[in-house]
């Protein structure tokens, strides 16, 4: 499946009502920050970077976007880590009210469609896509990552 | 709520929020004080912060790691503040190296 799909129900989720309630905001954060991860996840596979299929995926995530030293790649895993607290926030704290509000949601979105938007550019240039795979692939080398 | 973090910059006191003990121990185990002083400076650069920023330690639910989570208040039009969060983070993680840049997150909360 196209994780980019999770990026679209959480934006069919938000657009289904004016009022959103509070389960619905935070199902669309983690949609958002799947739909971001697993994207993520796909290009660091094909640049020679394996997130793995354990709960380290979502440092791994992070850590590699950052290591490729593409600029727009860079900013996407601070990207990729404030929404991943959103996530942790939507699916775990049950307290928190800042993750019930349509607003938040909308951000987390948008933080997704940033990552997916960088990636995507990155992707579509063979240069910068060679740079950040060779970035990427000396970073695991350097730091033993498996 | 404790201790006032006063550090960085010999010339300037950066960070001027209260801390509580376990996020000022956490940042002084991992050398973060600074770091977390240029976020607190970037975060009010960037957007119309009211009050002061409100720092937490977190641990992640799912895997054997703590950070910080710095929580924000802001003012303004939803699509400036976005804007706003995405210049943060260029300049956030441009700035900073790994994995201090993991280790501080930023919660955007834009007044209703």
């Amino acid at each position: 499946m196209d994780p980019t799909a999770f990026y679209h129900l959480g934006r069919s989720i938000m657009a289904s009502t004016l009022t959103p309630d509070p389960a619905s905001c935070r199902t669309a954060i983690g949609r958002a920050y799947y739909a971001a991860l697993n994207r993520a996840d796909e290009a660091l596979n094909r640049w020679g970077a394996s997130c793995g299929r354990g709960p380290q995926k979502h440092g791994l995530a992070v850590r590699f976007l950052h290591a490729t030293s593409d600029p727009d790649l860079i900013s996407a895993s601070g990207d990729l880590n404030d929404l991943k607290t959103l996530r942790n926030m939507a699916d775990y704290d049950m307290n928190a009210m800042i993750v019930e509000k349509p607003s938040q949601a909308r951000r987390a979105l948008d933080l997704a469609k940033n990552i997916l938007d960088g990636i995507e550019a990155v992707e579509n240039d063979a240069a910068r896509r060679t740079t950040a795979e060779a970035n990427v692939r000396a970073y695991r080398r350097r730091t033993n990552t498996p | 709520m404790k201790g006032l973090a006063m550090m960085t910059d010999p010339s300037t006191t950066v960070v001027d929020i209260q801390l509580t003990d376990d996020v000022l121990e956490f940042c002084r185990r991992n050398a973060l004080l600074d770091h977390l002083s240029r976020a607190i400076e970037l975060a009010r650069q960037h957007f119309s912060v009211v009050g002061d920023p409100v720092v937490r330690l977190e641990q992640d639910p799912e895997v054997d790691e703590r950070y910080l989570v710095m929580e924000i208040r802001v003012k303004g039009q939803e699509d400036e503040s976005i804007r706003a969060h995405r210049a943060y983070n260029r300049a956030w993680t441009r700035s900073t190296d790994w994995p201090d840049v993991s280790r501080i997150s930023l919660v955007v909360d834009l007044e209703d």
